[in-house]
């Protein structure tokens, strides 16, 4: 019987591209990574909305007593996701350094995975 | 303890800003404006939060802004900056009011920070009258950004 795919592969990937330090492919990481932590959360929210799924995960993991900050991590990492695939040049003056971006990413998606894992 | 000015002044401020320098229109809508007390962290609030500080969202946001400065106060956490964005999700037809505080600390710390602020947000948040609630639960996010990458102020 198939089995899915394990969302941390995901991560896998996003670890392998960052190697490469031009802006593509780091934004690709980033975006690799919120993937990740948010197929992680899904499937421990259960959420089966198809419809705006990712507020529907954020607001999932908030409603979780003690989980406000990782809810709020993560819709941080979303926000970093977004801007990643829609702002060719980002609004903000201060995301547009993309391996400090990359760095962050990496920096939330460590400290908020354990904290879903426990979920 | 440093005590921020409410939003109201802030806006008051801001008012009385444009009255004394010539307006600049071409550049009005897309500059942030910063409302700064000598011995309290600046904060600036985006055009882009502007629409979406209802009378209901303003006030709630008012008495988070002085829980976060409580609470950087009470945890010894330097704060430079507070910003208030509008944040609108292109995919997902949503708009968030999301409060950043900048601070110098490295990261671990800055997140054990934030993870701190959590605890303290849900307690305020159960606290609150119950209209007040989906409004700190659902509209306004809180973000924590450590001094790696601050940008210049």
């Amino acid at each position: 019987m198939p089995q899915p795919l394990d969302p941390l592969a995901f991560l896998r990937v996003a670890q392998v591209l960052a190697q490469e330090a031009d802006e593509a492919t780091l934004r690709t990481a980033i975006g690799r990574a919120y993937y990740a932590l948010f197929l992680v959360a899904r499937d421990k929210t259960r959420v089966k909305s198809t419809r705006a799924v990712h507020t529907e995960v954020v607001s999932a993991v908030k409603k979780r007593q003690g989980y406000r900050a990782t809810a709020d991590q993560l819709d941080a990492l979303r926000r970093l996701r977004v801007i990643t695939d829609y702002q060719l040049l980002p609004d903000d003056p201060a995301m547009r350094d993309w391996s400090s971006n990359w760095t962050k990413a990496q920096t939330l998606v460590n400290h908020i995975l354990p904290k879903l894992q426990a979920w | 303890m440093p005590v921020y000015n409410t939003l109201e002044k802030e806006v008051q401020e801001i008012e009385k800003h444009k009255e004394r320098k010539p307006v600049d229109t071409a550049t009005l809508t897309s500059r942030p404006v910063a409302v700064e007390a000598s011995d309290t962290p600046s904060l600036l609030i985006h055009p882009s939060a502007r629409p979406l500080l209802t009378a209901d969202v303003h006030a709630t946001l008012e008495c988070l802004l002085r829980l976060l400065e409580s609470e950087a106060h009470t945890q010894g956490v330097p704060v430079s900056k507070i910003e208030v964005h509008g944040f609108a999700d292109p995919e997902e037809d949503t708009d968030t009011v999301v409060v950043t505080q900048w601070v110098g600390v490295p990261p671990q710390t800055a997140l054990a920070y934030w993870d701190h602020l959590g605890a303290a947000v849900e307690a305020w948040t159960e606290q609150l009258p119950s209209e007040r609630v989906p409004i700190a639960a659902e509209r306004i996010a809180i973000e924590v950004r450590w001094d790696a990458d601050a940008p210049a102020t």
